[in-house]
């Protein structure tokens, strides 16, 4: 019988935890590691410039991570930031050209 | 809520706790509280992951007010449920978070309104409530019982009098989970007298669903844009969504 199964008298349990993997404290507002920031941003470069012809990722994702990207950078320091924003819009433009 | 998807918001926000069957009376829904007052936890019950992959990837800290009114705003978008009416037969809503995160602040600003006037935190805007709106023609010598609405008008009394004017077609039509909200509110009162606390009470849930109208058409302009580029589960950091279990 599932969790969501009702019971003889057609009364159905609380709906479980949605959340019950997570940490118990939440103090409502989410930050991010620059660490993990700058592998994520470093890996995305190196897959562009890896690339020969055209973006390594599909159409749709390949929207999203030119959106994302130059925000992302923002958890950086700044000048930081600036080149692998510059580098990452340069790999786009050559990938863009070459298709 | 689960069933009769395919119109109205997906999503409705309670100021209070909900009864289990808020809006249709047979099949529920689920709850999703922004708060969690339990001690040890909270005080806020969105994913701490969900904040932190939105945050990476917005480049800037992310509240879990925000997310919250964010979600409530896209769920509502007059689209989403006709949209996904298929999927949200046999999951939970997806929630197409905008890569752009200025399209997410639009998007909680948005939604903080539409809170604002599902919690009557706060009255109407006077440009969804003014005179014209749900104007009372005649004054009603009965008890409530209302009739139906002719073209853009109803009677509060079977004796036709307590005629009112001025509620559109949509007003009267706007409906959650095929529940009508405006034909029920007066349906459930019915056998009341017609006094000014009714007639008051009555003209401001016009002028509430008129502005909710509104403001779930700016939702699905925002939603249509959002659906250009959105944050996957993958992207966001967060696993794999689990199908929700049939229940036999």
């Amino acid at each position: 019988m599932s969790s969501q199964t009702p019971d003889l008298f057609g009364f159905k349990p609380a709906q479980g935890d949605l959340f019950a993997d997570e940490p118990a404290r939440n103090d409502g507002v989410g930050v991010a590691n620059p660490e993990a920031v700058r592998a994520r941003l470093l890996k995305l470069l190196a897959e562009a410039r890896a690339a020969e012809f055209r973006p390594p990722w599909n159409e749709r994702t390949t929207r999203t991570i030119q959106i994302v990207f130059p925000q992302m950078a923002n958890w950086l320091p700044h000048d930081e930031a600036e080149q692998l924003r510059f580098a990452f819009a340069q790999e786009m433009r050559r990938l863009t050209d070459a298709a | 809520m689960p069933f009769a998807t395919g119109a109205g918001p997906a999503v409705w926000c309670h100021g209070l706790l909900p009864d289990y069957h808020a809006f249709r009376g047979s099949y529920g829904g689920y709850a999703f509280p922004l708060c969690d007052n339990r001690a040890g936890h909270g005080p806020f019950n969105v994913s701490p992951n969900l904040l932190a992959g939105l945050a990476a990837n917005y480049g800037a800290p992310v509240s879990a007010q925000d997310t919250f009114d964010a979600i409530l705003a896209l769920l509502s978008a007059t689209s989403y449920t006709l949209r996904f009416a298929e999927d949200l037969e046999d999951v939970f809503p997806h929630v197409p978070f905008p890569s752009d995160h200025a399209l997410f602040l639009e998007a909680a600003a948005l939604g903080g309104e539409i809170r604002a006037v599902e919690t009557f935190t706060r009255p109407p805007d006077a440009a969804f409530l003014n005179p014209t709106v749900a104007r009372i023609e005649n004054e009603a010598t009965e008890a409530l019982r209302a009739s139906d609405w002719s073209e853009g008008a109803l009677f509060l009394c079977a004796n036709r009098t307590g005629r009112v004017s001025g509620v559109s077609a949509a007003v009267w039509a706007f409906s959650v989970s095929g529940y009508r909200l405006l034909y029920r509110w007066l349906d459930a009162r019915e056998g009341l007298p017609v006094d000014h606390a009714l007639v008051t009470a009555f003209r401001d849930v016009v002028g509430r669903i008129a502005e909710l109208i509104d403001l779930f058409a700016r939702a699905d302009h925002l939603l249509g844009h959002a659906l250009n580029a959105t944050l996957s589960r993958e992207v966001l950091g967060l696993a794999e969504a689990e199908p929700i279990l049939p229940d036999e």
